[in-house]
């Protein structure tokens, strides 16, 4: 039955082939709207490191001015003074702990063809790797020994290892940082969480680019790694350099923990703030003690990553989809209600109402999934037209089998859900009635 | 006109009128709100920040070891560009304009005082007002002996003048003319700061955060990445753009040149996602008033097939064709307008939602009627072509009986 019923309805929209592609364009314009909007919201808003971001926690403690409360009564800072990061990503408070910074350097390497460029990584602890499950393509993290003698090793990114030396394994090379050799422990695989969950306040809403390196955090002192990112002072430094500098309560760094289980939060919290309070002791924090750790998913959240453009986008797209929707209801209402003559015969040769419900929620189901698959196209063209609108976004967007899955749903869905009304509306035609007006 | 038989007809056939009302109330509501959204957007793009734009380009370098003393070969650099023929100003810059990232401080009237203003702070050189085409309306550029290094992390920097724009100005001391400021100093720390000059307008490296209060300093920065900002000749900027970059790496080899990039490179980018917000926004509306169009097309064709019988009757018992063309028409305006009063609640609901959830500014009342004018003439003319094909019944198909 399915299939004369598919054949029907195939012979029905051949017979009015315009409002036919009117209505299969309004299903297809609504939902390729949609879609772009959400697979933009989905990437922006995904959880970048699922199976462990309630065991993640980004640390912040409240070190600004006795005088004022920094952002505001509500928050406390986004970052933290280099001294606290020290001591926090070497407490042994928490199953693994990392500060970290961003920094930039030009780099060489000794006799190579490539010319000397400009690279962006990060200054961080060797808990960085296993904390977010950092995939090596060859070697691995740095040796904590390494970290404690302050040894010049990094670990290189895949895409700036395929630059320098081509896809080989350069374990044991050197490369130029900060006009130092350092030598190469690691290669990661292809690794670029979205959003970079890790630093936000240095790399805003996630689609910037990767880091490229990481040397150990324990090297910022003895070399002088500047930070190459947001640093904010409440105070001057007490004193000329840099190791004033990074004995100042300026905050440009962070801290990281992994915790066994999300239960242990509280506890780690109280130990911050006897932490504050030993510090007290020393002069500093002359706010009340106040501490905080927040997962990965809350500290996104409180850092508005998504941003306010992509929701109030996507209910704009939305809206955009009910009118189409109700577009289609009236075209279809229209067609069937055209068909009146028809329908009268068929119940007078003994087809149910339940027949001609069946046959014509086939119709509109057609005309859905025809939709789908014109908004699936649009979508993909709507989401190629953002790459050209916003740079980097396409290691963002991507769109993945369940992503396409979701718009042809939508599309069938809303097309059937335009189709009740109508359908409903044509079963109720009394044969009598269109067969005596022929 | 007969409004009460058309509006009567309208009742007995509900559910279609209905849906099309309905449509169009939502086609209001977006279509009102999209271009509030955007209009706020190109406003906020199209603030001009002071400086002369479109002749203007920036590059930037990181030392190599081998580069030898910075301040040396900037000197030399600057020395070089400034004689290139097609070259009309260059100086050294920490940031550009509306570029996103910068430097910012706290200024105070007195040392550690409590009135304190926060500015956006340009490190230049001599010749920086020339080089970013500022408007001097009071006071004068920097002097030659003004002119220092900025050593990073040293507490024992001179800074020996200061040009404030007009609203950095008017931040630090609101009940004065801003011209006053000539003559005053700032303390950023424990140091004055003389103010020498005031320019018309100079917007900061953020767009949305203290964007017209800025503040220019005649020191470079002395370490890590050096930026100049160079501007060319009227109309010679991209012909001059690669010659600088050849020029700098042919004058020192031992660094890394990059971003170079037109003034207005960088803008665009800072003011990306307004742009993508922006053009988004019209092409949903667009489509909007498109799809709205067609449905009205659509369902007003259907109609006019519905009711050939009745038309040609009309036109039997003596209706013009005009007078058909009138009542499909007028039975558009009926259902248009009732749309339109419910878009207009709609608008209002929409704009409500969006200033709470999304710190929209509220809709100044000329975009609702704008938008309800707007919504009436594409009704009235999507229905034009249907009730065209109308008046062309002949009043013959009165007499047939199929």
């Amino acid at each position: 039955m399915l299939s004369y019923y598919l054949k029907l309805s195939w012979l029905s929209m051949r017979r009015t082939p315009v409002l036919t592609a009117l209505m299969v364009l309004a299903i297809g314009l609504g939902v390729g709207a949609c879609m772009t909007m959400v697979t933009i919201n989905y990437a922006l808003g995904a959880d970048p490191i699922p199976h462990k971001s309630d065991r993640l926690f980004h640390v912040q403690l409240d070190t600004w001015s006795p005088d004022e409360a920094y952002p505001n009564d509500d928050q406390l800072p986004r970052q933290l003074p280099f001294r606290d990061t020290e001591f926090l990503s070497n407490a042994g408070l928490a199953l693994r702990e990392a500060g970290m910074f961003p920094a930039s350097s030009p780099i060489l390497v000794a006799n190579s063809q490539v010319k000397p460029f400009t690279t962006i990584g990060r200054v961080t602890d060797g808990d960085f790797f296993p904390m977010f499950d950092v995939p090596f393509r060859y070697g691995g993290p740095w040796a904590e020994e390494a970290e404690r003698n302050q040894q010049l090793v990094t670990v290189l990114s895949r895409t700036l290892n395929d630059r320098l030396f081509g896809d080989v394994d350069s374990v044991g090379r050197s490369v130029e940082l900060w006009g130092k050799q350092f030598t190469v422990v690691g290669v990661t695989d292809t690794w670029s969480p979205l959003p970079l969950f890790y630093d936000v306040v240095n790399k805003g809403a996630g689609y910037n680019e990767e880091d490229e390196f990481f040397v150990p955090l324990s090297l910022t002192r003895p070399l002088e790694i500047g930070i190459s990112g947001n640093t904010s002072c409440w105070t001057s430094p007490d004193g000329d350099g840099f190791e004033a500098f990074a004995d100042s309560e300026c905050i440009w760094s962070t801290t990281w923990i992994e915790l066994e289980s999300a239960t242990e939060e509280a506890a780690y919290e109280a130990d911050l703030v006897s932490y504050i309070e030993r510090q007290k002791e020393l002069g500093r924090f002359g706010r009340p003690a106040r501490a905080d750790i927040k997962n990965v998913m809350d500290w996104m959240e409180s850092e508005n990553v998504v941003g306010d453009d992509p929701p109030m986008m996507m209910a704009i797209a939305f809206l955009f989809l009910i009118v189409c929707l109700i577009n289609t209801v009236g075209l279809l209402l229209a067609k069937f209600l055209a068909k009146s003559g028809e329908i009268g015969l068929r119940r007078a040769v003994g087809a149910s109402r339940r027949e001609l419900f069946k046959q014509h929620l086939v119709e509109a189901g057609l005309i859905g999934a025809a939709g789908g698959l014109v908004g699936l196209g649009l979508s993909l063209a709507g989401l190629q037209g953002i790459r050209v609108l916003l740079h980097g976004i396409d290691r963002v967007v991507k769109m993945d089998p369940m992503l396409v899955a979701v718009a042809i749903a939508l599309a069938v869905l809303s097309a059937l859900a335009a189709g009740l009304y109508p359908t409903m509306r044509a079963c109720r035609i009394s044969p009598a009635m269109q067969l005596k007006t022929q | 006109m007969e409004i009460r038989p058309i509006f009567s007809a309208l009742m007995r056939s509900k559910i279609g009128p209905f849906l099309l009302g309905l449509e169009m109330a939502l086609t209001l509501a977006v279509l009102v709100n999209g271009a509030y959204v955007t209009q706020q957007r190109l406003e906020f793009m199209d603030r001009d920040p002071g400086t002369d734009i479109t002749n203007q380009f920036g590059i930037s370098f990181i030392p190599l070891s081998g580069m030898g003393s910075l301040r040396d070969t900037i000197e030399r650099d600057l020395a070089e560009l400034r004689a290139m023929e097609g070259i009309r100003a260059v100086s050294a810059t920490n940031t550009y304009p509306v570029s996103g990232g910068g430097w910012s401080s706290t200024m105070q009237t007195e040392p550690d005082g409590d009135n304190s203003t926060e500015l956006g702070l340009y490190w230049t050189g001599v010749g920086g007002i020339d080089a970013f085409g500022l408007e001097i309306i009071a006071g004068r550029k920097f002097n030659p002996d003004e002119h220092g290094y900025l050593q990073p992390r040293q507490r024992d920097n001179t800074v020996k003048a200061a040009i404030l724009s007009k609203e950095s100005a008017l931040a630090i001391w609101p009940d004065d003319d801003p011209r006053n400021a000539v003559g005053k100093a700032v303390y950023m720390g424990d140091d004055p700061i003389p103010i020498v000059g005031v320019v018309d307008r100079l917007m900061s490296a953020w767009p949305d955060w203290i964007p017209e209060r800025s503040i220019v300093l005649p020191n470079i920065i002395d370490g890590g990445s050096v930026s100049y900002m160079v501007r060319a000749e009227p109309g010679r900027r991209d012909e001059m753009m690669p010659l600088v970059e050849a020029k700098l790496a042919e004058l020192n080899g031992e660094r890394v040149i990059r971003g170079l990039r037109t003034m207005e490179e960088v803008r665009d980018r800072t003011y990306e996602d307004d742009r993508a917000v922006a053009v988004l926004m019209v092409t949903v509306v667009a489509l909007l008033l498109a799809i709205t169009a067609m449905g009205v097309v659509g369902l007003a064709s259907f109609n006019v097939n519905q009711r050939r019988k009745q038309i040609g009757t009309r036109r039997a018992l003596g209706a013009t064709r005009f007078n058909i063309i009138r009542y499909f028409l007028v039975e558009n305006v009926l259902i248009t307008s009732g749309g339109i009063a419910l878009g207009l609640v709609l608008s209002i609901l929409v704009n409500m939602q969006l200033i709470e959830h999304f710190n929209a500014p509220k809709l100044p009342v000329v975009y609702p009627l704008s938008g309800a004018l707007v919504v009436l003439a594409l009704g009235i003319a999507a229905a034009y072509w249907p009730a065209r094909r109308a008046s062309r019944v002949p009043p013959a198909v009165a007499t047939r009986t199929v």
